[in-house]
């Protein structure tokens, strides 16, 4: 059987893990590391170890999952201060006995910790009506690579003193410092909810569906355009909203007071079955559960229902993020699932985050990308790769898709980088922290 | 004396020099260099402190800031971003002789795209003026400072501007999507949120750093769908400390309106002489409540706050019967702290903010500070996020009052911290608190926001002194 460090070591070159159950050791372990330049890779859940680069320099994987006490939950000022290593689902029971939540999806919430979601910042299919999960952290508290611990921000939901330098550690990779406490901004649960799914049968249909549902795609908890057969194998409720399988679904969430929930829905369900596409309402919880499992899954390591791939073999999968305008959406999905290599495909409308996963051989992954991306012009961003297989050796540099492309030459200009990579020499002048993980570094 | 003189003539000869290397960049007509010229810049809406800057330089366009940028290295001269000057901390009150880059003029909205729901605007675009752009749109862009009129969007992103309707729909932070920001190299980099794709989220730095970073030129906002109905109140309480109570409890409820503004006794004496609104005249506070979405929804959040109300005292609760009684009510708390000038020759308004549920216990002890130290006070504030905007009646020309308003001014925000709370919400730090912030924070998180100026600013050429305090 696997044990941690056998499952980490297939992403991070470990010589030795080191638990830690303080804050202050984190600090002691950055600061021994920085005296030794010795690389230390902060691992939460590890559950996106499969993101970004991968890292060569032999190191200590610092493990923060023992990191998790609740600091401070003064719930009437929707405010909750934890330690970074409790997991979102621990940390969802917590606001669950006062009634709120904090309203971030991610793959796997049992593993996921709260320093993970936020280090890496994935997308989330709420994010256009609630926010990302990085404007959820009000402020923080995170060691650095010289293992100097500082803190950043408040404890208040608007604070303008000092930089939003919690807001520059959220999506840093822990590439600058380690997160050890968050306070987090929550909201009241909403009382109701409502889930809907359409079949659109064309990719013109798609576009019409996403044009009629317009600027309700952030005001709708979720409105998530699936496409690509593998949401019909893995999902029997999805198969049923179309005897046929179309080319996708939109599935929307709608949440909030229940005349919020009964207004939305009036004004979607109508203009959608006038264009000819008619919502199903999804109304058996476990239907509902099993629908949210598979969104919020899609992203994860290991999808639901996603076939596993084979010791041995020379294939693998590849996870694909992008950014398309509204407009763009339903034309670019279309043309980015015609690849023969691109399986499935989810789209968050209202903030246009499009994940792409593609299997292939892991000798094509260059070409299947390079292929991806041109297909992706129309975009407002053009795709990264955030999930590689464990042994596949992409550089960060093509992983992250540093190097210009056509029509995208403002992204990755080298003042951008320039400037990440002052700010990393002075945050981890040693680089120590998770050294071959990005591509800017 | 005639030593004196002449000093002042080579400075002055200097200073004309100087002017010159700007001018060729964007003409004798944009530059401002003769004192008598200068002293209009030598403060922003923060007026206790005053410098005057070197210059004024009035650029049209991203190349020409580029090339300002340049010759302000090649001079060794030191850059102030300003936008309107419409802030209220100092942040735009030159601190040694900087020279001052005015945006004003780069004022085009070059885009509105609807289907996307983005706009792209010059920085120098008046918050009203993209509002007024997006009527009849079905959008609207959410931040909305009580200074819009006047305030530009690229100083509403250097401050990270607030308002009243941040409560629900946030800060300025949330609805930036890009920023276009000329380097201290005089470079223009594109800086957006990374959302996952492996890059460092500097727009979220860059927007609040109060022009310290780089000098935003160019913005991308998100636009967000109207709400389809709005109700407005008016509740009277006869205690600010009642109102409080009950906006602290309205949001323990679980309930976020639209916004929740306080006004004390003291400035509805003002905005009723300067509005006749018809507050009751022995009213203690009126806490305005907004709420809006689907009107159902509105309805039922609607019972809730007004229980609320009445369970904290409220003898009067008014509703706005039309969209302008409602608009002349937001006029009203939007104008309140200019009709502050009707009570007291020189008022100074702060901003701080602490944890929701501490907002009853700050309004009291601001009373019995202002009562120490001798200085009448008034207060609005952005209850519901627990931002209070204590407001000192005094004569700067009374040196001795000016001091004491400073005093109690310090006193209030060193409580804020105390309560868990900040020194500012929505100001910024500029001048006026630069000395807090080691009130606020250890050594080591300046150390690390120094760090981050660093990595931008190498050299400090931008808003020296402003934001951190300096390690000397």
């Amino acid at each position: 059987m696997d044990t941690p460090i056998d499952r980490f070591r297939s992403f991070l070159p470990l010589e030795e893990l080191r638990t830690v159950r303080e804050q202050k050791e984190v600090a002691e372990v950055l600061a021994q590391a920085a005296g030794a330049s010795q690389a230390v890779y902060p691992i939460g859940g590890g559950t996106h170890l499969s993101a970004g680069g991968r890292p060569t320099r032999p190191g200590v994987g610092l493990v923060l999952t023992e990191v998790n006490r609740l600091v401070d939950y003064p719930h009437r000022d929707l405010t909750v201060t934890v330690e970074a290593g409790m997991t979102v689902r621990q940390l969802q029971e917590i606001l669950a006995r006062e009634n709120q939540w904090l309203p971030v999806s991610t793959a796997d919430p049992e593993r996921t910790t709260i320093g993970g979601l936020l280090s890496t910042a994935w997308p989330g299919p709420r994010d256009a009506c609630y926010g990302s999960v990085g404007e959820f952290l009000l402020g923080c508290r995170a060691v650095d690579g010289r293992g100097q611990m500082f803190t950043c921000g408040a404890k208040v939901v608007k604070n303008a003193a000092g930089y939003n330098l919690h807001r520059l550690l959220a999506g840093s990779y822990g590439s600058l410092a380690v997160i050890t406490e968050v306070t987090l901004m929550v909201r009241p649960r909403p009382e109701a909810s409502a889930l809907y799914a359409v079949a659109l049968p064309t990719w013109e249909k798609a576009d019409e569906a996403l044009r009629t549902l317009g600027p309700r795609a952030v005001e709708a908890a979720a409105a998530q355009l699936l496409a690509g057969r593998y949401w019909a194998d893995v999902n029997e409720v999805l198969r049923s909203v179309a005897a046929t399988p179309p080319v996708g679904w939109l599935v929307l969430a709608l949440e909030g007071s229940q005349p919020h929930v009964d207004g939305l829905a009036a004004e979607v369900l109508q203009p959608l079955a006038t264009a000819g596409l008619a919502p199903v309402a999804i109304t058996a919880e476990e239907h509902k559960q099993e629908l949210w499992r598979l969104i919020e899954g899609f992203s994860g390591e290991n999808p639901p229902g996603r076939p596993q791939e084979a010791a041995g073999s020379d294939e693998g999968w590849l996870l694909h993020l992008g950014h398309l305008l509204p407009e763009f959406i339903a034309k670019g999905i279309g043309e980015l699932l015609s690849h023969p290599a691109a399986v499935a495909a989810q789209v968050h409308a209202g903030s246009g985050a499009v994940w792409v996963w593609t299997h292939c051989k892991q000798s094509d992954w260059q070409q299947v990308t390079n292929e991806l991306r041109s297909r992706f012009c129309a975009g407002f961003r053009p795709t990264v790769i955030v999930r590689r297989p464990p042994g596949c050796d992409i550089p960060p540099g093509k992983l992250w898709n540093a190097e210009p492309v056509s029509g995208h030459e403002k992204f990755g200009l080298p003042g951008t980088y320039e400037i990440m990579r002052r700010i990393k020499a002075e945050f981890d002048p040693h680089g120590v922290l998770n050294p071959g993980r990005l591509a800017w570094e | 004396m005639w030593r004196v003189f002449s000093r002042e003539t080579r400075v002055l000869r200097e200073r004309k020099k100087q002017a010159e290397a700007f001018a060729r960049i964007v003409g004798w007509e944009n530059v401002l260099w003769h004192p008598a010229e200068l002293v209009v810049y030598d403060c922003d809406g923060y007026t206790v402190e005053r410098r005057p800057p070197q210059l004024v330089v009035f650029p049209a366009s991203e190349s020409e800031v580029c090339h300002l940028v340049k010759t302000a290295n090649a001079l060794g001269l030191k850059l102030l971003p300003r936008g309107a000057g419409t802030g209220l901390a100092g942040g735009a009150t030159p601190r040694d002789g900087e020279v001052i880059v005015s945006l004003t003029r780069m004022n085009r909205i070059h885009k509105i795209d609807i289907v996307n729901r983005y706009a792209e605007v010059d920085p120098g675009v008046l918050n009203t003026q993209l509002a007024r752009a997006l009527e009849g749109t079905g959008l609207h862009y959410a931040p909305d400072p009580s200074s819009q009129t006047a305030s530009t969007l690229g100083g509403n992103a250097a401050t990270n501007a607030g308002g009243p309707h941040t409560l629900k729909y946030g800060v300025t932070l949330n609805h930036v999507l890009a920023v276009n920001l000329v380097t201290t190299s005089g470079d223009v980099i594109t800086v957006q949120s990374p959302h996952g794709n492996g890059q460092l989220d500097l727009l979220s730095v860059v927007i609040g750093s109060e022009g310290t970073l780089g000098i935003i030129t160019r913005l991308w906002l998100r636009l967000t769908p109207n709400p389809r109905s709005f109700r407005t109140f008016r509740a009277v309480f006869d205690t600010p400390e009642a109102a409080c109570e009950a906006i602290s409890d309205i949001i323990g409820a679980g309930i976020l309106p639209a916004a929740m503004e306080l006004m004390d006794r003291g400035i509805l004496d003002a905005v009723e002489e300067a509005f006749h609104f018809g507050f009751p005249p022995d009213a203690g506070a009126v806490v305005v409540i907004e709420l809006d979405g689907f009107p159902a929804a509105v309805a039922q959040e609607a019972e809730k706050v007004l229980e609320l109300c009445r369970k904290w005292g409220a003898r009067e609760i008014l509703e706005a019967r039309s969209e302008e009684e409602r608009q002349q009510l937001w006029k009203c708390r939007k104008m309140a702290v200019a009709a502050v000038g009707r009570l007291s020759p020189s008022y100074c308004i702060q901003d701080g903010v602490v944890p929701r549920t501490r907002l009853p216990q700050i309004i009291r002890e601001i009373q019995e500070i202002s009562r120490r130290h001798g200085v009448p006070v008034v207060n609005v504030a952005h209850a519901g996020d627990g931002n209070i905007h204590p407001i000192f009646l005094f004569d700067e020309r009374n040196c001795a009052q000016v001091q004491r308003v400073l005093a109690a001014g310090q006193e209030i925000l060193r409580r804020c911290i105390a309560l868990g709370g900040s020194i500012t919400a929505e100001h910024g730090v500029g001048l006026e608190k630069l000395h807090l912030m080691e009130a606020q924070f250890a050594e080591p998180d300046l150390e690390a926001m120094r760090r981050l100026r660093r990595a931008f600013d190498p050299g400090g050429t931008l808003a020296p002194g402003k934001l951190i305090p300096t390690r000397d």
